[in-house]
């Protein structure tokens, strides 16, 4: 988890306390988050599992609080804690510009199911940005406990905008133009300016009812120059009084959107040609069931004592292998370039009994690097994803024809995430996915041979094991730190 | 008073206005659509706790 998390947050603050992450709560927040406990809302969330679990405990004040924790809670002062909440600990976190377009259906969905829940409960999420939200057993989970501010008849829908610019915005350009613009909001982590989206949009979204309102309409109304804005406090929402909502409309409203996101169950799709490479499939029985075999043995090697407390799949593909991990560790992390593909684990994790699983986009040579403000606030891929055992199958022969990495690059990378131990598939030039690949390429690929592989790898590891795969000139690598 | 660290815009405020009018609208069908069901002895479907992987399921 990086550093600053919360900074911008005047209700409460996320701490580091030996290894533990915890959330104070502020006595300006004391209302809403008695209202939040008593009215039944924190339980009704938590329930459903939209919320994160937490319990409370005993809070210490003033100068007897551990030196770190006074330091970062900053200018808050120390003495003005109400209450000291341990949530769950995340066992992974991975950001919006790195989900899949079902991973943004399902945030976007539970988002406005928490609100709607929470208007029952005279409240709102005054947030709504998707940085908000982590997944756990394929669920999108709600961890900000202090986003909920009371709402009452009138009052205007404080989050609109952020809604527009950080959720809605980016989704509906996912959905008419396709899953690659997801990677925008990594270049643009406050949101995207509607009326750049609107501009983006095909002509077809504007006889969408919600695309039409929120944001070619709106787009044109909001102003992004905050300059122009003087709204800062709760106390102007009296001049703004009639141009609120009852609670009826806003329902109706959030209901709205809610069908749209119902109703657009996938995006657009552009990339065909990976269709051949994929249907294609030499893949025999044999080789398959050899390579699951073997790869098991070796997990059973490996965990003897205990389960790996985490184990990374890179290049995941369908997650066939992610799964079978996931019955030898605490965690598995899936890392998939396809976004089609991300889609398919995302499922796979719903539909299966081991839900240990967390699926992300994410490209091995343009990793997501520690990023935001002082480069704190989100922790790059290698830091996150770091694992005791790290597979790489079916894997290197596109990273070193497609992304041009010498066999060193990628040994670099493996070597980066791992700990401990690597399981590697080489794919020889012979393989006729590697010929696929190479069809069309104007270089000579003569240093692409077993022995350049395992010369580059023997710089990092020890080799343990080395098989030949059934039926196939494949060869799995057992390698060791 | 709460402190919102999140700038609303104050476009986005008047624009809000708009919108709630045009809820008006889609809140006085939905009453009428619903008094109609009612009537009819049909039971509200609406399910906002529903989980999306149950919907897409049904929808399957």
């Amino acid at each position: 988890m990086p550093n600053l998390i919360s900074y911008r947050d005047t209700a409460a603050r996320v701490v580091l306390e030996e290894g533990i992450y915890y959330r104070y709560i502020f006595d300006e927040y004391k209302a809403e988050y008695d209202h939040l406990t008593k009215s039944g809302l924190l339980q009704a969330l938590t329930e459903k599992g939209l919320i994160i679990a937490q319990q409370e405990e005993e809070i210490v004040q003033g100068l007897d609080l551990p030196k770190q924790t006074q330091q970062q809670l900053q200018n808050q002062s120390p003495n003005k804690l109400y209450k000291k909440l341990k949530p769950h600990q995340i066992p992974f976190q991975s950001y919006p510009f790195e989900w899949s377009y079902s991973q943004w259906r399902k945030v976007m969905y539970a988002y406005l199911q928490i609100n709607q829940i929470a208007l029952g409960h005279s409240m709102i999420l005054k947030d709504a940005t998707p940085y908000n939200f982590y997944f756990e057993e394929g669920k999108a989970v709600l961890f900000d406990t202090s986003s909920f501010s009371f709402f009452k008849e009138g009052d205007p829908w404080m989050a609109y905008r952020q809604f527009c610019s950080e959720m809605h915005g980016p989704f509906a350009l996912m959905h008419y133009n396709g899953q690659r613009w997801a990677r925008l909001s990594q270049s643009h982590l406050r949101g995207l300016p509607l009326n750049f989206v609107s501009k983006q949009l095909p002509l077809k979204s504007w006889l969408n009812m919600n695309c039409l309102l929120h944001i070619h309409l709106h787009g044109k109304y909001a102003t992004n120059d905050s300059e122009n804005s003087s709204i800062r406090n709760s106390n102007t929402t009296n001049q703004t009084k009639q141009k609120g909502f009852s609670k009826e409309k806003i329902v109706s409203l959030m209901k709205m959107l809610q069908s749209t996101v119902v109703d657009w169950k996938k995006p657009y799709v552009f990339e065909k040609h990976w269709i051949d490479y994929y249907q294609k499939d030499i893949a025999s029985d044999k080789y398959l069931e050899h390579k699951e075999s073997i790869i098991k043995d070796w997990l059973s090697q490996l965990t003897k004592q205990n389960k790996l407390p985490s184990i990374l799949d890179l290049g995941a593909n369908t997650g066939k292998f992610s799964l079978i991990a996931s019955e030898y560790a605490e965690k598995v992390i899936a890392l998939e370039y396809d976004d089609i593909c991300v889609d398919g684990i995302d499922k796979a994790i719903v539909s299966s009994k081991q839900k240990n699983i967390f699926c992300l986009r994410m490209d091995l040579a343009e990793t997501t690097p520690n990023m935001g403000v002082l480069e704190k606030e989100f922790s790059s891929i290698y830091t996150r994803a770091k694992s005791s055992l790290v597979m790489g199958l079916a894997l290197i022969h596109h990273l070193f024809i497609s992304n041009q990495l010498s066999f060193f690059k990628i040994a670099s990378i493996l070597d980066r995430f791992s700990d401990k131990n690597v399981i590697v598939e080489f794919i020889p030039i012979t393989d006729e996915k590697v010929q696929f690949l190479i069809k069309n390429k104007q270089r000579s690929y003569q240093d692409y041979t077993e022995e350049g592989f395992t010369k580059a790898f023997e710089q990092f590891f020890q080799i343990k094991e080395r098989i030949q795969l059934d039926e196939s000139e494949r060869i799995l690598y057992l390698l060791e730190k | 008073m709460i402190l919102l660290y999140i700038d609303p815009g104050s476009g986005s405020l008047l624009f809000q206005a708009l919108l709630s009018g045009l809820l008006t609208v889609v809140v006085f069908f939905k009453r009428i659509v619903a008094f109609i069901k009612f009537k009819f002895g049909k039971k509200n479907t609406e399910n906002t706790t529903e989980d999306l992987d149950q919907i897409d399921q049904k929808d399957a």
